[in-house]
């Protein structure tokens, strides 16, 4: 929560060199409590919702860090892991609507807007998707480009019908 | 949206992953662009704000966008011309903050 916070404050372009460089300690120091954490048995629901805690503030914080992407993926893949963890060892969730499809629900008002994507962005980003799929050979790869060429089609449905898709479920 | 997380949260294996984000992996660089690019179109602040730009944008918001910045100069200038529709959506919303 500290390295969140401190890169949360970081980003106000007014930060001292001191912000920055304490957000990147708490995230170090965060980052091996973590490993060693998961290097042995959860033992009790509180350290299993707390290593989801860390994983989830983890996450955050990657989106606020410029060289973080790979990170930020790694940590998405913590949260799944823990979490099946907790689940097949009958431990209880604290964060209830994590796993539920109560979350589309939930993010409904925010999809509530008509879809302002543009026809040209579609279009652009269908083309783009079809001109890296040769570089996409292993099966992973392949199976990834497939995802983001769904997601573009729903874009492409959207701006030709001008009508709000719910494109999270995608 | 759900789907393509899922694509790298659990269907990956963990050898896959490795390989998906090794810095050598340059294909797995094109895909997160294009991944990071296609969420940033589809989040609900880009497109509350394609509709109403606010004076009081939280610069932070979109902050997960210069990923696509530091992935794409790390591919090799060849490869950079594959890159040019995410870097746009970058570039785009770079200059709207």
């Amino acid at each position: 929560m500290l390295a969140l916070s401190a890169s949360e404050l970081s980003g106000g372009g007014t930060a001292g060199i001191e912000l920055v460089c304490s957000a990147m300690s708490h995230r170090v120091k965060a980052i091996q409590l973590l490993n060693q954490a998961l290097s042995r048995p959860i033992l009790s629901f509180e350290e299993g919702n707390a290593m989801l805690a860390t994983c989830y503030n983890l996450s955050f914080q990657s989106a606020l860090l410029q060289d973080a992407f790979s990170e930020y993926m790694t940590f998405i893949r913590g949260i799944v892991l823990v979490s099946v963890h907790l689940g097949t060892n009958h431990m209880r969730f604290m964060f209830k609507n994590m796993m539920e499809d109560k979350q589309l629900e939930i993010m409904g008002p925010y999809l509530d807007l008509q879809a302002v994507i543009g026809r040209d962005v579609a279009a652009a980003a269908f083309l783009s998707m079809n001109t890296i799929l040769p570089f996409c050979r292993q099966q992973f790869e392949l199976s990834f480009h497939e995802r983001l060429l769904g997601l573009v089609r729903g874009l492409s449905s959207s701006a030709r019908e001008g009508k709000t898709i719910c494109l999270l479920s995608d | 949206m759900m789907k393509v997380y899922g694509e790298f949260s659990y269907r990956m294996t963990q050898e896959d992953f490795q390989s998906f984000i090794s810095t050598e992996n340059n294909a797995g660089k094109l895909l997160q662009c294009h991944f990071v690019a296609l969420q940033t179109l589809l989040s609900p602040v880009t497109q509350k704000e394609n509709q109403k730009i606010t004076p009081n944008s939280r610069k932070n918001d979109h902050r997960s966008i210069t990923w696509i910045d530091s992935l794409h100069n790390s591919l090799p200038p060849h490869m950079r011309l594959y890159n040019e529709w995410p870097l746009s959506i970058f570039e785009a919303t770079r200059n709207r903050q």
